[in-house]
């Protein structure tokens, strides 16, 4: 969590409060830290910003983030005075997703930082299943349209012209791998009768 | 607010403490020891402000050092800072001698709690 505030007092509280709840802290004195911050390799899941600081604002470097937000989502709380709020309007509209009133109280702040946890971890998985069901859709060959199949041994014609088993059509034009085996029905119409024979054959030759 | 309500409430100090984890510095000797030290300078920038009749520079030292005031629970002093803050929103600057008058008698007893809490 990235926590930015000018006053090194309000710092040091929220700091105590978020390291107490078992976060790891990241500090920033001012709006410019706390922008390198956000742009570094690994931007943090969670900020909680200063509605005014020197250098760069909080609202400011909300509009900056929403403009630039790239894959990773960076959940935004704003600290404001109690009594700001057209501050809290102002904050959320420039891209802030949520607001403590300052001074921050513990069991506040943690249940909105939580709330941010929460969302970010959402976003990230519904991201991982996105690009996995991509990767996953990129490699299936096309199999769609309109098949010619036989009606009596189940033969598709393919587009040379050639008669083909279902298998070999369907492995030839998707990741499908077929395993022989036979059904229930089968077994009962096909398979018992064969083996009942064999077994007829095998006591006659006794 | 009277002069019998403590000049840092029992129940802010009390949660700071609450805050330290084991094995690390008290938090609240930390936040003390930074308003203490942050403190003069702020007061002396509220002064400067009214006296130049800044009135955009007057509420917003006066915002600062209010929300520091808030997070220690030094609650007389907040709402000094929140009348400065006014004052200074309002244009109205007629009233800050005996605004900052009370300032400085306020924060002279926050200073005497916290040097009692340090001690």
């Amino acid at each position: 969590v990235l926590v930015a505030d000018d006053d090194a007092v309000s710092r040091t509280v929220v700091a105590a409060i978020l390291r107490k709840g078992g976060y790891a802290v990241h500090l920033a004195n001012d709006g410019g830290e706390a922008w390198a911050a956000l742009q570094g390799a690994e931007p943090p899941a969670i900020a909680v910003i200063d509605w005014m600081m020197p250098v760069i604002d909080g609202p400011e470097i909300c509009r900056r983030l929403r403009s630039a937000q790239g894959p990773t989502l960076t959940y935004v709380i704003l600290l404001t005075s109690r009594d700001g709020f057209a501050d809290i309007v102002a904050g959320l509209d420039s891209g802030a997703d949520d607001y403590v009133t300052k001074p921050a109280r513990e069991d506040e702040l943690l249940a909105r930082v939580s709330v941010g946890v929460r969302v970010v971890t959402l976003q990230r998985t519904l991201a991982d299943r996105v690009r996995s069901l991509e990767e996953a859709l990129s490699s299936v060959k096309q199999l769609q349209g309109l098949l010619p199949i036989c009606s009596y041994c189940k033969s598709i014609r393919d587009d040379q012209n050639y008669w083909r088993r279902v298998e070999t059509y369907i492995s030839d034009h998707s990741g499908v791998q077929f395993s022989h085996s036979f059904c229930p029905d089968c077994y009962e119409r096909y398979v018992k009768p064969q083996l009942e024979a064999l077994e007829s054959n095998e006591a006659e030759g006794e | 607010v009277t002069v019998s309500d403590p000049a840092l409430d029992p129940t802010v100090i009390e949660s700071l403490r609450q805050l330290t984890a084991e094995g690390e510095p008290d938090v609240v000797r930390e936040v003390l020891a930074l308003f203490r030290g942050g403190a003069p300078a702020r007061i002396a920038a509220i002064g400067a402000a009214w006296r130049a009749g800044d009135a955009g520079a007057l509420q917003r030292t006066a915002h600062e050092f209010k929300g520091a005031s808030a997070t220690i629970g030094a609650f007389a002093l907040q709402k000094c800072c929140r009348e400065l803050e006014i004052a200074g929103r309002s244009g109205t600057l007629d009233r800050g001698s005996a605004l900052l008058e009370a300032l400085d008698a306020e924060y002279a007893r926050v200073d005497a709690a916290i040097a009692e809490l340090l001690r």
